[in-house]
């Protein structure tokens, strides 16, 4: 059996799609590798227009396959190999509809086309079932996750420390008050895993309508149509771009009150450069040249009383609208392409061998108490981790020994700290504790991790598969967890929290139109605040029950993904599919 | 609209809602201040052994406290939890800590009750009485009980009307279907005669709204939607120069967009840096849509600006070598605010789009997937308060984000009289609610007690009078959220947010009942008037503020 296959992200790529739209495809590919290693000869190809039709006819004895793990709109088609496409879905229906004025984005039309498909979960083939003709033959085979015996189960870990090259950020360390979340180990934050700026001038515009704006604030208030009042005395502007050398910030701002006319400092890096703002919106142009990388432009000396008879009552100093950061075009061409060049290299050579740095950055982060702990991409809207962060704060505000750790994939951070230290100040005071770990952990690290987590979370809209939720289950941790969509595969009363929940209306990730044709789910509230709260009984009162859901979640984990299984369901599709070019 | 405008407007509500149960007690004067010659004349009534209270309409920090009279704080509240004493000295907002002034207060739920008994440690004398506005509806109840479920009026509410039916709905853009649409404005005046409609976009403008377009910034607006258009205040017609001054973004630039009034065309190719196009129309058909065709998809997904910006509009002029007195009456009455005709089952809803726990657009999102293919339902949205160009493209994008639809959603702008009110809830088959918390909800108590049955949530106040037997429930979950006078914005309380699906299936079962048994209609309606008669008549709450003041001396 020959086995040709084909994934868009590869191991060298995949650095830098983590989290973009199509990673979750190479998860799965990468799980499914060893299953198919051992049915047959696996080829994975890189051009499928050119290259499997060669494959096919070059092995005329052999039954061959051709797996694409792509959605249904990027599958290759009228190829004379036996084409599968495997796809994860969540939603309650498919795309029908030519999207953004493209035909392949019409999956219903595609899925006739190709024929034959493979999903992850029962939920995906009733949605596709329902909508695609017989003619289409769609099964069920998950990817693979590895269990380990139900009768060793090792005991959870307690009191590790773990030095991990990772960004952390832990609520203990943030000095919470509603006047200011001040970064006190200033170090957390991690210059080298920011994304690098493609020297194009960028331009930043706070006001509400842009919706991504929350990620770059910290310590102000929710954006309005105009822009954002800042909320405390030194709030931070988060650049999308870490940068060093010379450049040219533009700020337009107004001041309110007692800064009017103030001196207000603006430092970027080891430089500050000071304003004096008024009271009408002006621009103000500052020239920084930071040494090392940098992304954060902290303000500060920001006046937050109120005048005698002000009318306002928050604590609002300055009104920011928009920022803008460029290169000075000063320097003349020659000279800006040598220099720009060398600092590319430069940086270049600091994204690849972070260890040759010498202070290797290390971060670390100690585990006790009961944890609770998920995996997920804060990019993904779908995940909804801040009601997660809300709920666990909500129950365990006077709880010192809870612990919720939030694994972020994402290669950019940027796209959930503004979020999570504003979650942290609205949620506060709140004696549990919340940490985001943010980076890769070695495998021994992981491990670790796992092995002293008590339960794994999810509290996601609607799951494909939802690889970390089975990995976790499939090392013996109960889950607090929905049990819609893929998990209802493996998610019940006997090995997880199940929390409720309900439809909602919403787009297809990839329509641009957001036309709302389809349903995932909402979280009930009152229902994950209270598998929190009889997880945490259970895990502190109750080892035998506690014991007893650890030996479920792994049968479950087996039951559904376990590896002989998936590589039984695939001999067997594989089988019926797969074809030979001699006989044909 | 700030949530100082909208508790005064709820108080104001309140007061006017008490009068008639307070004018059965004794003499009533309306306050608008309290200063020293209320507090002499105070004076003057005690001395002369006369019982003398002050019932405050406001929240209770706002109350003075150094009064001769008994005063009475009388306010709503829809938190399970008021902030604590030991929290943020700060946060001067701190209910108890003003409430410990006063020895009696009168709230609206037994909900209120329960959270502020829960703060003071029941140390206060409070009394659950509601505004009896159940009397108020006498006259309407002898007219129309029993209410009919299927409608078919007409209303005429001189107000300015949204109807789905007016416009061309496609999935990226709404068009107006014609070329002379209803004013988006509050602005009163017929057709004027001016010659010049003249307007600058770095702010608001009545005389120019642009519909598909983001916020004005100080320079003008940038375009939201490819098909944005622009609703001027009067019809221009006949020999008309436009000058407009404009720019583009990203793939529109140098590219030909097309500019058209009444049914005439002209191309501008816009640049990066707002240029002015100055351009003739002989406009035949009179029209007061300017829009702008062939604008470029935008790729969204920019880190730093996800925003579709295309085309940027900093101003326009648009001179009529003749005012238009030639026109027809026929043109007129188009420009006016139109009467709405109604037939089928008609829901109507009172929301605030500047309140978030509205909930408006999870109603429209539920009405319309529920009854997508139904021509005959109608979801009236009346705003009375938040200002109309702050939602309305809001409003438009979710009819685009849903379409297509066969059923009608309307909405209606500005605040109802008494008659146009009474108008309303005679078309009306269903009054809607989907608010996470509610103080007092003025709009269920009037509509239920003309016995229009209800879809609502039945948590805070509305549980004292939503039930199974009068109303359509919809399940709520618990949310955090931050108190109302909580500037920080911290999440220490909760509010109770409705489950859409269940909001969903309301309006199944709703539009069913309605159509196909009436007896069942019929006697939730009667049921909605005896609970609401049982809730706030003056029956039952004038007994209940006669006993509240006996035990208060």
């Amino acid at each position: 059996m020959v086995i040709i296959t084909y994934s868009e992200t590869s191991a060298e790529t995949l650095k830098e799609n983590l989290g973009e739209a199509h990673y979750s495809y190479y998860f799965i590919y990468v799980k499914y590798l060893p299953v198919l290693e051992r049915i047959g000869k696996v080829i994975a190809v890189a051009d499928p227009s050119s290259e499997v039709d060669e494959i096919f006819h070059a092995h005329p004895e052999d039954e061959c396959i051709f797996l694409s793990f792509t959605p249904p709109s990027r599958t290759e088609l009228n190829l004379e190999c036996p084409t599968v496409c495997i796809f994860a879905w969540e939603f309650s229906t498919i795309p029908s509809e030519a999207l953004n004025g493209i035909e392949e984005n019409n999956w219903l039309l595609m899925l006739e086309r190709i024929g034959s498909a493979l999903t992850l979960s029962q939920y995906a083939k009733s949605v596709v079932e329902k909508q695609v003709s017989s003619a289409v033959d769609i099964s069920v085979i998950p990817a693979a996750v590895e269990t380990i015996d139900p009768a060793q189960i090792p005991g959870r870990l307690s009191g590790h420390t773990l030095n991990i090259e990772a960004a952390i950020y832990d609520s203990k360390d943030y000095d919470i008050t509603p006047e200011n979340v001040d970064d006190v180990m200033f170090s957390t934050r991690d210059p080298m895993k920011m994304q690098a700026w493609n020297e194009k001038p960028v331009r930043q515009f706070y006001g509400e309508d842009n919706a991504d704006a929350m990620r770059f604030l910290v310590g102000f208030f929710e954006p309005e149509s105009w822009g954002v009042w800042t909320k405390t005395e030194s709030p931070w502007l988060l650049l999308p771009f870490k940068v060093r050398g010379h450049l040219i910030i533009k700020i337009e701002l107004v001041a309110y009150e007692k800064n009017i006319g103030r001196q207000i400092d603006v430092t970027l890096g080891k430089q500050t450069r000071s304003i004096f703002p008024s009271k009408a919106p002006e621009t103000y142009e500052l020239s920084f040249a930071p040494e090392d990388d940098v992304d954060v432009l902290v303000i500060s000396n920001i006046d937050v009383q109120r005048t005698e008879d002000s009318i306002e009552r928050r604590s609002i100093g300055l009104g920011i609208q928009r920022l803008e950061m460029r290169r000075p075009r000063a320097l003349s061409n020659g000279l800006s392409r040598l220099f720009f060049s060398g600092l590319s290299r430069i940086r270049g050579f600091f994204d690849k061998d972070i260890n040759l740095v010498g202070h290797a950055l290390s971060h670390q982060l100690s585990l006790e108490g009961i944890t609770y702990t998920s995996v997920f991409n804060p990019q993904d809207g779908r995940k909804n981790w801040e009601q997660m962060i809300m709920a666990f704060c909500w129950m365990f505000r006077q709880q010192e020994n809870a612990t919720l750790i939030l694994k972020m994939t994402h290669n950019n951070y940027l796209t959930f700290l503004g979020r999570l230290l504003s979650n942290y100040a609205k949620m506060s005071p709140f004696k549990c504790r919340v940490v985001a770990v943010h980076g890769f952990l070695t495998e021994e690290q992981y491990q670790i991790l796992i092995q002293s987590t008590h339960f794994v979370v999810n509290t996601s809209t609607a799951e494909g598969q939802c690889l970390p939720l089975m990995e976790f289950m499939g090392q013996g941790i109960p889950a607090v967890a929905p049990n819609h969509t893929a998990m209802a595969d493996y998610i019940n009363g006997e090995n997880a929290f199940v929390i409720d929940a309900s439809l909602y209306p919403t787009n297809w990730p990839q329509d641009e139109r957001k036309a709302i044709s389809t349903m995932a789910y909402e979280i009930n509230w009152d229902s994950l605040c209270k598998a929190f709260e009889n997880s945490y009984q259970l895990a502190t009162h109750n080892t035998s029950g506690y014991r007893e859901m650890q030996i479920n979640c792994i049968k479950a984990i087996e039951r559904c993904a376990g590896a002989s299984q998936v590589e039984e369901k695939i001999r067997q599709f594989a089988s019926t599919t797969a074809k030979s070019a001699g006989a044909l | 609209m700030t949530l100082t405008e909208q508790s005064e407007f709820a108080s104001i509500s309140m007061l006017q809602g008490f009068l008639p149960l307070l004018e059965q007690l004794g003499t009533v004067v309306v306050l608008d201040t309290i200063d020293s010659d209320f507090k002499s004349e105070c004076q003057r009534h005690i001395d002369n052994d006369e019982r003398v209270y002050l019932f405050a309409f406001a929240p209770p920090h706002c109350i003075p406290e150094d009064l001769p009279c008994s005063v009475i704080p009388v306010f709503p509240w829809a938190h399970p939890t008021i902030v604590g004493l030991e929290s943020n000295t700060d946060s001067v907002f701190g209910l108890p800590v003003s409430l410990r002034a006063f020895s009696a207060a009168i709230t609206c739920s037994t909900f209120a009750m329960q959270a502020i008994n829960e703060a003071t440690d029941s140390m206060l004398h409070i009394a659950v009485i509601p505004a009896p506005v159940w009397d108020e509806w006498h006259e309407m109840r002898l007219k129309s009980v029993p209410v009919k479920a299927v409608k078919k009026d007409t209303i005429d509410l001189k107000k300015v009307v949204l109807d789905s039916r007016d416009y061309v709905l496609t999935g990226d853009t709404v068009y107006p279907g014609k070329s002379v649409i209803s004013p988006l404005s509050g602005a009163q005046d017929k057709y004027s005669g001016r010659t010049v409609i003249a307007a600058h976009f770095g702010t608001y403008n009545q005389d120019a709204i642009g519909v598909g377009f983001y916020e004005p910034e100080n320079w003008g607006m940038w375009s939201r939607s490819l098909s944005p258009w622009i609703k001027l205040s009067q019809t221009a017609h006949g020999k008309t120069l436009v000058k407009l001054a404009l720019s583009a973004f990203g793939p529109n630039i140098g590219r030909e967009i097309q500019v058209s009034i009444g049914g005439e065309t002209a191309t501008v190719i816009p640049e990066s840096q707002v240029r002015e196009f100055e351009f003739s129309l002989d406009i035949r058909s009179p029209g007061n849509v300017l829009s702008f065709e062939n604008l470029s998809r935008i790729n969204r997904g920019r880190a730093d600006d996800p925003r579709t910006i295309g085309l940027g509009v900093a101003s326009l002029n648009i001179r009529m070598e003749k005012a238009d007195g030639a026109l027809d009456s026929d043109y007129f009455t188009a420009a006016d605010f139109k009467p709405l005709h109604l037939q089928g089952v008609v829901y109507t809803a009172l929301v605030e789009p500047a309140d978030r726990k509205d909930g408006w657009q999870d109603i429209i999102i539920a009405f319309c997937l529920a009854l997508r293919r139904q021509p005959d339902a109608n979801l009236i949205l009346v705003v009375e308060r938040t200002d109309l160009l702050s939602y309305v493209n809001d409003l438009l994008e979710i009819w685009c984000k849903l379409t297509p639809f066969d059923c009608r959603i309307v909405a209606v702008q500005g605040a109802l009289n008494t008659a146009e009110r009474a108008a309303l809830i005679e078309a009306s088959s269903f009054v809607v609610n989907n608010a996470s918390a509610e103080g007092h909800c003025r709009s269920l108590m009037d509509f239920m007690s003309c016995g229009i049955p209800a879809i609502a949530p039945n948590h805070t106040a509305m549980h004292d009078y939503i039930s199974p037997a009068n109303a359509f429930v919809v399940e709520s979950n618990s949310e955090p959220c931050a108190w109302p006078t909580d500037l920080e914005g911290r999440y220490n309380t909760l509010c109770y947010r409705p489950n859409w699906e269940s909001l969903l299936h309301a309006f199944e079962k709703s539009f069913e009942i309605a159509n196909q048994s009436p007896d069942i209609y019929e006697a939730m309606s009667a049921a909605a008037a005896r609970a609401l008669q049982r809730h706030c008549s003056l029956d039952t709450t004038a007994p209940q503020l006669h006993n509240f003041l006996a035990e208060v001396n």
